[in-house]
């Protein structure tokens, strides 16, 4: 039903969009320009091969407002202890992420978590791997979703 | 709040997450910038006045946690890497050191001169505005945040599709992928505005509920799982503690959240939690 609802909703979007760019004379013609958006998203087909590249797209995704709580993180549990805690968060990270890259080396061709999840998971019930498969991206959204609202709340400058 | 939304929006289109290599320099020169001016703003009279409580240390784990975890981008760039084997594990030893200083300096410095008053350093009415540097640091992290909103959305939407079509992300079009992200983005955008005073609470919430499992729980049982015959037996028995750890940290900070929830009064000191 909810698929249902969701193509429904996708064809509407999708005919309006059509309808925008064929003409330009709407109220709002440019709010559906795929073609005028197109030129504002950044293209790039090279990989990240090399080491610095890799380093900043990681790091990247590692910095978050999660950097911006950490000073009351370490208020909340005193300083020797939370550098304690800050050194076992990292240090879990980095074993969690070495773990992750040992099972990428393997015979695994899968990269997303939920692919990940499915390929290291693939032998029992079936039935039970598509709701361990939904609970991990569940939890994936969840745990992106999240972060997303945390960073329009700091980005709410005074 | 909408106006980064809309910044952030074409930069949340992207098919591959190396087209972003560019904007993630913004991401490590605005806490580099960040940890220099707390660094030169220090007053050596001010201490970090810690008033530890089990539930302040309690909490302080899942933020911690979500403030260092990287795993869910970590597969896409591993798998563009030349040299893999070698690469791999030293780009995620070299970022994950160079973000234990960062974040040690941000988060001693800023315990020390601006914990008073808010939760989320930026927003704190003890932060320095009174001159330009002060800005800069405020608006670099500001902008810096805005840039790493792809980092986050891209992986989203890659696990939301198989639960609504049977669709791949990266094949589906362009008027789709506008549909989703701007809705992702704005109820985001929508909800942050919602529970703007909630800061610690969301922080919370995420690291409790999701973070534990995707950064320390999974990667746990995926190597459980799938582990290579020749590993060590050793990386087997650590891994099984690791998991167990999470998971036991896991359900203790949501026993205390709970807890603080059916708590009348604030815990640990005068100082709002939420």
């Amino acid at each position: 039903m909810l698929q249902l609802r969701t193509v429904a909703v996708m064809h509407t979007f999708n005919q309006l969009c059509r309808q925008r760019n064929s003409s330009l004379s709407g109220p709002f013609p440019r709010l559906y320009n795929m073609e005028r958006l197109e030129r504002f998203i950044p293209q790039d087909p090279l990989p990240l091969e090399s080491f610095p590249s890799a380093f900043l797209t990681l790091f990247g995704s590692t910095v978050g407002s999660g950097l911006l709580a950490l000073p009351y993180a370490i208020h909340l549990s005193g300083w020797p202890l939370g550098l304690l805690i800050l050194s076992l968060g990292l240090g879990v990270n980095l074993f969690t992420c070495y773990l992750l890259v040992k099972v990428m080396q393997g015979d695994c061709v899968a990269y997303a978590m939920d692919s990940l999840f499915m390929h290291a998971f693939q032998g029992i019930n079936k039935r039970a791997l598509t709701w361990l498969t939904h609970f991990t991206r569940v939890n994936v959204i969840l745990n992106n979703f999240g972060s997303i609202i945390s960073y329009f709340i700091v980005v709410r400058l005074k | 709040m909408f106006v980064a939304a809309a910044l952030a929006f074409p930069l949340c289109l992207v098919n591959n997450i190396a087209s972003l290599r560019y904007f993630s320099i913004i991401s490590f020169l605005s806490p580099l910038y960040l940890a220099i001016f707390l660094m030169a703003n220090y007053d050596h009279t001010s201490h970090c006045p810690a008033q530890p409580c089990v539930l302040g240390e309690m909490i302080s784990i899942p933020i911690v946690l979500i403030a260092t975890s990287c795993q869910d981008n970590m597969g896409d760039i591993y798998q563009d890497l030349r040299n893999k084997k070698r690469n791999g594990p030293l780009v995620i030893s070299a970022v994950l050191i160079t973000a234990f200083f960062l974040f040690l300096v941000i988060g001693q410095f800023g315990c020390m001169e601006f914990h008073r008053v808010n939760s989320n350093l930026l927003q704190d009415s003890n932060f320095p505005l009174t001159n330009a540097a002060g800005h800069f640091a405020l608006f670099s992290m500001a902008l810096a945040l805005i840039c790493n909103i792809p980092f986050l959305v891209y992986p989203a939407l890659r696990v939301l599709y198989p639960l609504l079509w049977r669709q791949n992300y990266r094949d589906s079009s362009l008027q789709k992928k506008a549909l989703m992200v701007g809705s992702t983005v704005f109820s985001a955008a929508c909800l942050g505005i919602w529970l703007a005073d909630h800061f610690l609470t969301v922080m919370g919430a995420i690291g409790i509920l999701s973070c534990v499992y995707i950064s320390g729980a999974l990667p746990c049982m995926l190597y459980l799982k799938g582990a290579p015959v020749e590993d060590p037996k050793w990386l087997r028995h650590v891994s099984a503690a690791v998991l167990v750890l999470m998971v036991a940290i896991g359900l203790a900070s949501f026993a205390f959240l709970v807890e603080l929830s059916n708590a009348s009064t604030p815990y640990c000191s005068s100082n709002a939690y939420i």
